[in-house]
């Protein structure tokens, strides 16, 4: 990705994409209604303006990208807009940032996730994508912010991905690509995983898990690496462990159905996407 | 049963155990079974509510709800469907409702549910819900060595890293889990991952990386979010 031919390729794209066809939004998904994990947590914040005008500008959306899926109806919560920033409260609000007991803080996943430029990543916007053969894809570009794509599968409520804790999953397995290309580490060549099945990985990309601690990392240090598999991350653990924080350490006022999803995620993903897998398990395995 | 899946899927932390209690009160009732099973094997409710349903099932420890939940976890996973990275979309759907399916078998506290869960351990085709059966099993034989042997008897001789696997219970403390991960290590160095490694010296790239972290420097960093 970060070749030269691909920079030069990403860059005519944009060039194309900028003067060829503006205003023209992808990704029309299945948009008739939502998933009950979204309707149970859109119920908790409800037509949230003053966090939409934050959030539009703090995660680089726009009119371009999302203007056909909601974003001048963005308190319709079928629509893929509002399921976009409602899975942003989540990372926002939701967590409940235990010292003890949580992987990483809000701090970690805040910057992760968001537009801006920081320790974690270069600035990064948001655009909605058909293709549907991916959950999700980081492009890096030049010049200009990356990309971070997020498919139907995220927003069709069909797909058991399809709520706030899986979305917003994404977002931090997505932004991590952004942290590797920051670094310039090598994750892979498949799609910027290693290619499976591979040892305990049984899907097409393949990530290692590197074990640590609870505390090992202070909040806001998730960015941090000595440059060994002692102190690293790779895209589907920094997933694994937002969607166990969501599980295990969220505020007492996100929905059962939001925490059982994003335990059902992590834990699948946990041992099939593993070169070393299985990672953690997390949440409880008491039925209800 | 709609409006009582929809009351407890949007249940807050704090009410788990009133829930627990009332589903418990429920636990007699086989119409109240009925509807939650006809519930699980409807595909036509999005994967939340069957996940919800699912949950709410197992919790009643009800010997149809054990049944439902036996010939739930038999379904065989589709081989055909939506492929997305190397796997079958409806098959990944399938495998973790049937995950939540073994956590109730587990929970039953029934001979007949834990030798369906051990079956599970041996013979299921989804690796994600035999490390499911693995964990539930432990997790309701309060993670005995016993129960570690009775796994070890069954399972895949490539999968007994599971028996040791670090698992975070929402009270999970540090001090426990990172006991749990030092011990795990200590048993599977193999599980120890490859360094990570920097790709090839791209003097272009570290010159455009170089002008990005230039802008990065003026550029706004976290904005706080507004209060709630």
């Amino acid at each position: 990705m970060r070749n030269a031919f691909g920079l030069m390729r990403a860059a005519v794209l944009a060039l194309v994409a900028f003067f060829f066809v503006p205003g023209i939004a992808l990704a029309i998904c299945d948009q008739s209604s939502a998933s009950s994990a979204d309707s149970d947590f859109w119920n908790t914040h409800g037509c949230n303006q003053a966090f939409v005008q934050w959030q539009y500008q703090q995660y680089n959306l726009g009119s371009d990208k999302w203007g056909n899926v909601g974003w001048n109806d963005d308190c319709n919560s079928n629509l893929e807009f509002p399921k976009l920033w409602s899975a942003a409260y989540l990372v926002t609000y939701g967590l409940a940032d235990n010292n003890s007991q949580s992987f990483h803080g809000t701090t970690d996943y805040r910057q992760l996730a968001e537009g801006p430029d920081g320790n974690f990543k270069d600035a990064v916007y948001y655009a909605p994508t058909d293709d549907t053969s991916i959950y999700g894809s980081f492009t890096y570009h030049w010049p200009g912010k990356d990309e971070i794509d997020l498919s139907c599968l995220l927003f069709s409520p069909g797909d058991s991905h399809s709520n706030p804790a899986s979305r917003a999953g994404d977002f931090m397995h997505e932004g991590w690509h952004g942290w590797l290309t920051e670094g310039s580490w090598n994750n892979g060549s498949c799609g910027g995983h290693r290619c499976g099945p591979t040892g305990a990985c049984t899907v097409a990309n393949c990530d290692n898990f590197y074990w640590h601690g609870i505390g090992a990392y202070a909040f806001g240090s998730l960015y941090q690496t000595d440059g060994t598999a002692n102190r690293f991350h790779s895209p589907n653990q920094v997933q694994v462990e937002f969607q166990c924080d969501v599980s295990d350490q969220s505020q007492p006022w996100v929905p059962q159905s939001v925490r059982s999803a994003a335990a059902a995620d992590a834990n699948y993903r946990a041992v099939t996407r593993f070169i070393n897998g299985p990672g953690y398990h997390c949440g409880d395995p008491r039925p209800w | 049963m709609n409006e009582f899946l929809e009351r407890v899927s949007i249940s807050a932390i704090d009410e788990r155990e009133p829930i627990r209690a009332s589903i418990a009160r429920s636990a007699k009732n086989p119409e109240v079974v009925k509807a939650l099973a006809a519930a699980v094997f409807d595909s036509t409710r999005d994967f939340t509510r069957r996940l919800t349903a699912l949950g709410v099932l197992g919790e009643l420890r009800h010997p149809a709800g054990e049944a439902a939940l036996t010939q739930f976890v038999r379904l065989p996973l589709p081989t055909q469907g939506h492929m997305i990275e190397g796997e079958i979309a409806e098959s990944i759907s399938l495998q973790q409702l049937q995950m939540k399916a073994v956590d109730g078998l587990a929970y039953a506290g029934t001979a007949t549910g834990d030798a369906e869960v051990l079956r599970i351990v041996k013979q299921h085709a989804s690796r994600a819900v035999r490390a499911e059966a693995i964990e539930a099993y432990l997790f309701n034989h309060g993670y005995s060595a016993a129960a570690r042997r009775t796994l070890g008897g069954v399972l895949r001789p490539e999968e007994r890293a599971f028996l040791d696997r670090p698992h975070r219970l929402p009270n999970t403390t540090s001090t426990d889990f990172n006991a749990q991960l030092a011990n795990f290590l200590r048993l599977h160095p193999e599980l120890q991952p490859a360094a990570p490694v920097h790709t090839a010296v791209d003097v272009a790239g570290a010159a455009r990386d170089q002008q990005k972290d230039a802008i990065k420097r003026s550029a706004p960093r976290l904005v706080a979010p507004p209060r709630i």
